[in-house]
């Protein structure tokens, strides 16, 4: 037997044991440098930044957590991003479930994000988590125009009049704006077909890879912000991290005497290049500022963005390994194939 | 068994050996530490201040409501009564290992400071004094042994000894000389002399904290394994593991991690429906009030709500698919269910989908993108018409190749032709995403195994970094 039959014939445990290491080994590597690929956000990830970044704070946010554990590992890192972002911004958000395993995951993703590092957020005042609801679409259709008969309780059993945020909420229609992260169904699409479009509302989506091309077709005109798959979160997770350390040098900047507009300039500056934040605080523009706001501003921008919102971007790593390694196998198979054509063997 | 099985075997089982070694030596791996606490709630009257005039809220009988609210909470202080009623259960907070850590070589360092020889003065002082200066220098020498991997920290409790009867302002005057731990006996035993306290002090060390107190049972060690978590997580990790069995064969492993997972969604599902559904939306509109004192407090209370009775007879028709006779009463309940879901979806994907998707085909070809200064972007607007253009043909081909009335020859075929290269296209693209995703779900669970379980990594800075490596060693 050559090693043209060898490898027609290879057995596929072989493919499985590849698939393994080359997401394994990329996984260790970047779990020890600390080391992520850049991800340089396309208009459809920075869309679902904007949607969320043009509201006022105090926005009411609606954010559907429609997934379960079995698809974590895509849509947990865009969770994480999304509070981040509303938390960081001052929206208010009003997390609901559709899947019954959704209500653990509005669970996980607020006490990692909000619990972790913005513990000044008071439930029911900032946030409030009203947990799954069964009646899949028709849960969607309801609300669109009766809140309280699907949600007379939060989560936690208190009723939703003794909720100081939910003052004000009769129906979806006094939302600015819908999160949804999903799954499959009920998911993106219901949120598309029964409550954005009806009500015209800005509708950001979070999917699965399965999804995404199914989602496409809907924007820009019924969704406003897409983010496909790992990919999609990862660039969503770049822009997050840079606006949201921009945001904390900006009041550090503030607080050291720097005023608008030169302030903004300068955390924009700062976000994208860290490093030079150093370097400009011994310039004569930075003589204004006091001693203890200088080093401030440096260790913001020399801190190491937190392991949890870099989840997204870890992943990509084992990803280019992993698409490499399938490029190479479809290559390889379709040389294996035509070989063996030649040859006379198979058709 | 043959000698390939017998090798896979052998080689599986000296790997589970190293792994059960490994994770009970050391600080081993795949283990989850909590804090343990006290939570205490006391049931309160609020006033509602924002009820309009006239107006009395359901639930909020003359103008104040019941709530539940933390016992050291300011709503506490002020409405609790001595015969509120109260609730009180210990806490239990997942804590990451780096703070066990910490707290354990705290703890350490402490001990080992404390047995270090003590030189301070203590003589013509009071006993306030003498003891922050003895904490004081005890938390130096702690400190100089964690050699900042921990924070030490030393403390007085000063409750505890004042109802023994010491005092800040008692003078004393001590022989100094022997280790922090005699130097402490010595300085309690002068203040007894000059005082009338008589009560057994001590130094307790729990938790990376060092405590001078007469009442050592009330130091506990609030951080520490919690065994029904860990085991919950090895459980994981070997389940996971037994479902990636099964790329290498069916076997009883994946076939028990399978029906586990079928039965635990099964049960899942059911009580999760029965609480966020029928309690709260059916039992709570039928009988709201044992609703409100039974199951869910939260509830607002109001009258029964008795068209309701409708849906619960419709529930129940449905069950009698179960019964030996009168199965096809529920298809009534059935042909409700497809009725209503037709009706519903019909309306929805009229609106969202045909309607919507056309509207948003028949656009100009030319897109023309405007910069901020109002001049046309002309880079932008090629690109924003080249797929205006790609989406318009794209379409049109596409519904050609769908189009049978026509035989696919001549003009039509090439058309048609162009359609199934769109959506192979498209396909392709779908299968891209798909293998993005699974890869990034099967990053997760690796994550998962290479970080919570066997500590090889640390992305989310859970543990010092040198004791993620020592755990390959």
């Amino acid at each position: 037997m050559n090693l043209i039959d060898r490898m027609a014939n290879l057995d596929r445990r072989w493919i499985f044991l590849m698939m393994g290491l080359a997401v394994g080994i990329p996984i260790i590597v970047i779990g020890i440098t600390g080391k992520t690929l850049p991800e340089e956000p396309t208009p459809l990830a920075q869309a679902a930044f904007d949607v969320l970044d043009d509201l006022e704070p105090g926005s009411r946010i609606l954010m559907a957590w429609d997934f379960d554990p079995a698809s974590e590992g895509e849509l947990g890192p865009m969770a994480t991003s999304f509070i981040r972002q509303c938390a960081q911004k001052g929206h208010r958000m009003y997390f609901i479930a559709l899947w019954p395993v959704g209500a653990q995951m509005i669970r996980s993703s607020t006490s990692r994000v909000i619990g972790g590092y913005y513990p000044d957020l008071v439930y029911g005042e900032d946030w409030v988590d009203l947990g799954f609801k069964a009646g899949n679409e028709a849960v969607i259709k309801t609300i669109v125009t009766d809140f309280a008969q699907y949600f007379p309780t939060d989560a936690r059993g208190t009723s939703v009049d003794a909720i100081p945020m939910m003052e004000g909420i009769s129906s979806l229609a006094n939302f600015d704006a819908i999160v949804n992260a999903s799954a499959g169904y009920p998911g993106s699409k219901e949120w598309v077909l029964y409550a954005a479009t009806p009500l015209k509302k800005p509708l950001i989506v979070g999917c699965t890879g399965v999804q995404a091309p199914q989602m496409y077709p809907y924007v820009p005109n019924q969704v406003q912000g897409l983010l496909g798959a790992i990919k999609g979160a990862a660039e969503y997770e770049s822009v997050v991290n840079k606006w949201v350390r921009s945001e904390q040098m900006l009041d550090a900047l503030e607080s050291g005497g720097i005023t608008e507009p030169a302030s903004s300039e300068l955390a924009a500056r700062f976000a994208a290049n860290p490093s030079e934040a150093s370097t400009w605080t011994t310039e004569a523009a930075a003589a204004a500022m006091s001693p203890e706001a200088k080093t401030r501003l440096i260790e913001l921008a020399s801190a190491p963005t937190p392991g949890i919102f870099l989840e997204a971007q870890r992943r990509m790593g084992p990803q280019l390994v992993a698409h490499l390694l399938m490029i190479g196998l479809i290559i390889a198979g379709n040389a294996i194939f035509f070989a063996t054509r030649r040859r006379g063997g198979s058709q | 068994m043959n000698r390939q099985q017998l090798t896979l075997l052998s080689i599986v089982g000296i790997f589970v050996i190293l792994l059960v070694a490994r994770a009970f030596t050391g600080n081993g791996f795949g283990r989850i530490y909590v804090e343990r606490g006290d939570a205490s709630f006391v049931k309160v009257e609020v006033p509602v201040l924002d009820t309009p005039d006239g107006e009395e809220a359901e639930g909020k009988a003359d103008g104040v409501r019941w709530t539940w609210v933390d016992a050291s909470s300011d709503e506490a202080v002020d409405f609790a009564k001595a015969e509120s009623p109260r609730a009180a259960w210990e806490s239990v907070t997942p804590v990451s290992p780096r703070v066990y850590f910490e707290a354990t070589i705290a703890n350490e360092a402490l001990q080992a400071a404390a047995e270090t020889a003590y030189a301070g003065a203590m003589t013509g002082v009071d006993l306030g004094t003498a003891l922050e200066t003895w904490r004081l220098a005890l938390l130096e020498k702690a400190n100089a042994v964690a050699a900042g991997k921990a924070q030490p920290a030393v403390e007085v409790n000063w409750a505890a000894l004042r109802t023994a009867g010491f005092t800040r302002k008692t003078s004393i005057s001590a022989k100094a000389g022997g280790d922090f731990t005699a130097s402490l006996d010595a300085i309690f035993d002068a203040a007894r002399a000059t005082g009338e306290s008589d009560a057994e002090t001590t130094f307790v060390v729990a938790d990376g904290r060092g405590t001078v107190t007469t009442t050592a049972d009330d130091v506990v060690p609030a951080i520490g394994l919690s065994w029904s978590r860990t085991i919950g997580l090895w459980l994981a990790a070997i389940f996971t593991l037994a479902i990636f069995s099964f790329l290498y064969k069916d076997n009883p492993l994946y076939k028990t991690a399978e029906s586990v997972v079928v039965g635990v969604s099964a049960a899942y599902w059911m009580v999760i429906g029965l609480w966020d559904m029928i309690v709260p939306n059916l039992l709570g509109q039928l009988a709201p009030g044992f609703v409100q004192g039974n199951l869910i407090p939260g509830l607002a209370a109001s009258d029964p709500n008795w068209a309701y009775l409708v849906p619960a007879i419709f529930g129940a028709l449905l069950l009698m698919r179960l019964a030996p006779k009168g199965q096809y009463l529920s298809l009534w309940t059935l042909a409700f269910i497809v009725g209503t879901t037709a009706a519903l979806r019909m309306v929805a994907y009229i609106e969202g989908d045909f309607l919507s998707q056309i509207n948003a085909t028949i656009a100009p070809l030319y897109q023309e993108v405007v910069n901020a200064d109002g001049t046309v972007n002309g880079y932008s607007s090629f690109w924003a018409s080249v797929r205006q253009i790609t989406l318009v043909i794209g379409v049109l081909a596409c519904l050609t190749y769908f189009f049978f009335s026509v035989e696919h020859k001549g003009a039509v075929g090439k058309v048609a032709r162009v359609g199934i290269w769109f959506l192979m296209i498209t396909f392709g693209a779908a299968f891209g995403f798909t293998v993005m995703g699974r890869i990034a779900l099967l990053a997760a669970r690796f994550e998962f195994l290479f970080d919570d379980w066997l500590w090889l990594i640390d992305p989310m800075n859970q543990r010092s970094a040198a004791v993620a490596v020592s755990c390959l060693f």
